[in-house]
């Protein structure tokens, strides 16, 4: 039964045991082999981010002069390894709407999968599919100049808060693909990352913004999550700059599964 | 289809040679036919209106202050009132136009997929109305949109230091570089055929607006971005109508900013006339 993209031993695995970690393992391992089949579909979580952190640290080099920070590569490498991850989470939600259109979900859910695999192979293909953008990204960050006084601390968190960026997209866009079953849900899902992003602190620090921007960045969770990105790159990584972000993504990566949870219990019944 | 066949075809794009009235009369119909298809198809234009005022609302909300706070320092890119909103107004215009010019080609790429291009060809319709009529859409578009964003940034407080004069450069410019950019597009539309590909100019349009000093200062720039930026044609074009919101009117600025755009343009239509022929004699 390869027709339908899966090996003929996670097949066996499906229809017989129905275990959740083999499910679960096999569905992560279909979708990273999709890189190589459909690049079409992730070159873009790879090329935007890069271009990102060379439009930024390049056009707003100058807000150094007005005290936003000292080091432009070292505030924007970290959003571009963020976004870059998120819209890996993004690619899921695609991926979903893409077959369900195409009746492959049909069959996983007559298959004894349990269903609660069919969230976590996804999410475990976004943890995989996410390092790739997100080691590009930083070394490009940091071949470009960017400083790093956490140091491996530094990447560790900004590894931890770009993989939670990705899967709170990537749950969220599911939740998204079980309600809409459809492709046209694919604006929806990229417009929620622009909008999480940009209304928290991606492009100035919070004592640069006004009115409006001000008001909604600060109660956004995502500023802490870019707290947390860039805790080492722009200072030290202590508990301070850390733990807020930490929370955040724990909070809303369950509550974006639980969002994804319910729409796929819905697509059932 | 015997009609069909039995029509003389020719690579000249002018296959049909008539009166400058009879030309006239095709030029204004393809031109109207253009102008209703993309205000029929708002998904074409209307994202061209709102993203960039969604951009220019959180950018003026993100770096408002930055003005204020280089004047502290003495330094003063953003003109001599700092004002951020009256600086992103051409490089939010700018952007506006350049998305919403694709449509044309588009459009164009559109007429070929389905087969309407190849009908129209075997009509005794001059080829270069079908051509002209297209990119008059575009132009048209370009200066409908100047007209908005200069009515949505002045209600939000921005100022046009040239006052009518400076206005008028602005709607020139922004109709100039709609053309210049549709021309482009066609050009890539009728050598391809494909919507796709015109599509796909996209993120080249994006690129080449964010390396030039649409939305910074390229004096607040440093190494090969700057270098890359100050060089960039959209700089001298966005410069030249930037000296009108902040300075006031100024000739040799304006012709600048009308200049470049129409010089792209007239190159672009040279090179859509040369794909065109081309499609032609290949049929």
């Amino acid at each position: 039964m390869t027709a339908v993209g899966i090996p003929r031993r996670a097949h066996d695995t499906l229809v017989g045991e129905a275990r959740i970690g083999p499910v679960v393992v096999q569905l992560a391992r279909r979708s990273v082999v999709l890189l190589t089949r459909l690049p079409s579909a992730f070159i873009p979580s790879i090329i935007f981010p890069i271009f990102l952190i060379v439009a930024f640290s390049g056009s707003f080099n100058g807000l150094r002069n007005a005290n936003a920070f000292s080091n432009a590569m070292s505030w924007y490498a970290p959003l571009a390894v963020i976004q870059g991850a998120a819209f890996v989470g993004v690619g899921a939600g695609f991926s979903a709407t893409r077959e369900i259109e195409s009746g492959f979900y049909d069959r996983l859910l007559l298959s004894p999968a349990p269903l609660i695999s069919l969230l976590l192979g996804p999410g475990l293909a976004t943890i995989l599919r996410s390092l790739v953008p997100v080691a590009l990204v930083i070394a490009v960050g940091l071949i470009g100049g960017a400083d790093l006084p956490g140091g491996v601390l530094g990447l560790a968190t900004l590894s931890v808060a770009a993989i939670g960026s990705a899967l709170l997209h990537a749950f969220w866009c599911l939740g998204l693909a079980f309600r809409f079953k459809s492709q046209r849900a694919a604006p929806l899902m990229q417009i929620g990352v622009f909008l999480t992003n940009f209304l928290a602190t991606a492009q100035v620090p919070l004592q640069l913004m006004t009115g409006w921007l001000h008001t909604v960045a600060r109660i956004n969770p995502m500023t802490n999550v870019f707290r947390l990105g860039r805790a080492g790159w722009i200072e030290e990584v202590t508990w301070h700059n850390t733990a807020g972000g930490l929370v955040a993504l724990v909070v809303f990566v369950g509550l974006a599964f639980w969002f994804a949870w319910r729409g796929l219990r819905r697509m059932v019944t | 289809m015997a009609a069909i066949a039995s029509r003389p075809r020719s690579p000249n794009i002018e296959a049909h040679p008539q009166g400058v009235r009879s030309l006239m009369a095709q030029t204004s119909a393809l031109s109207r036919r253009s102008v209703v298809t993309i205000w029929r198809q708002p998904q074409t234009w209307v994202p061209s209106l709102l993203f960039p005022l969604l951009f220019a609302a959180l950018n003026t909300a993100a770096l408002g202050r930055v003005p204020a706070q280089l004047a502290l320092q003495g330094l003063h890119p953003f003109g001599p009132n700092d004002s951020f909103l009256d600086y992103l107004f051409v490089g939010t215009l700018t952007q506006g136009v350049l998305f919403g010019s694709l449509s044309g080609g588009s459009e164009l790429a559109q007429d070929i997929e389905s087969g309407f291009l190849d009908r129209l060809v075997t009509t005794p319709v001059s080829r270069v109305s079908i051509l002209i009529g297209r990119l008059a859409g575009s132009a048209a578009l370009g200066f409908t949109q100047a007209v908005f964003f200069m009515c949505v940034f002045l209600a939000f407080g921005a100022r046009i230091a040239g006052g009518l004069a400076g206005a008028a450069v602005l709607a020139a410019a922004a109709a100039l570089l709609s053309l210049a950019i549709g021309s482009l597009a066609c050009a890539m539309a009728i050598k391809t055929g494909s919507v796709e590909a015109v599509q796909g100019a996209f993120p080249l349009l994006f690129i080449s607006l964010f390396v030039s000093s649409a939305f910074f200062p390229t004096a607040l720039m440093k190494g090969w971005y700057k270098s890359v930026a100050s060089h960039n044609p959209l700089t001298g074009m966005i410069n030249g109508m930037r000296h009108q919101v902040l300075l006031g009117f100024d000739f040799s600025e304006a012709a600048a900013a009308v200049l470049i755009p129409g010089a792209v343009a007239a190159g672009a239509i040279g090179l859509c006339l040369l794909a065109l022929r081309s499609r032609l004699a290949s049929r």
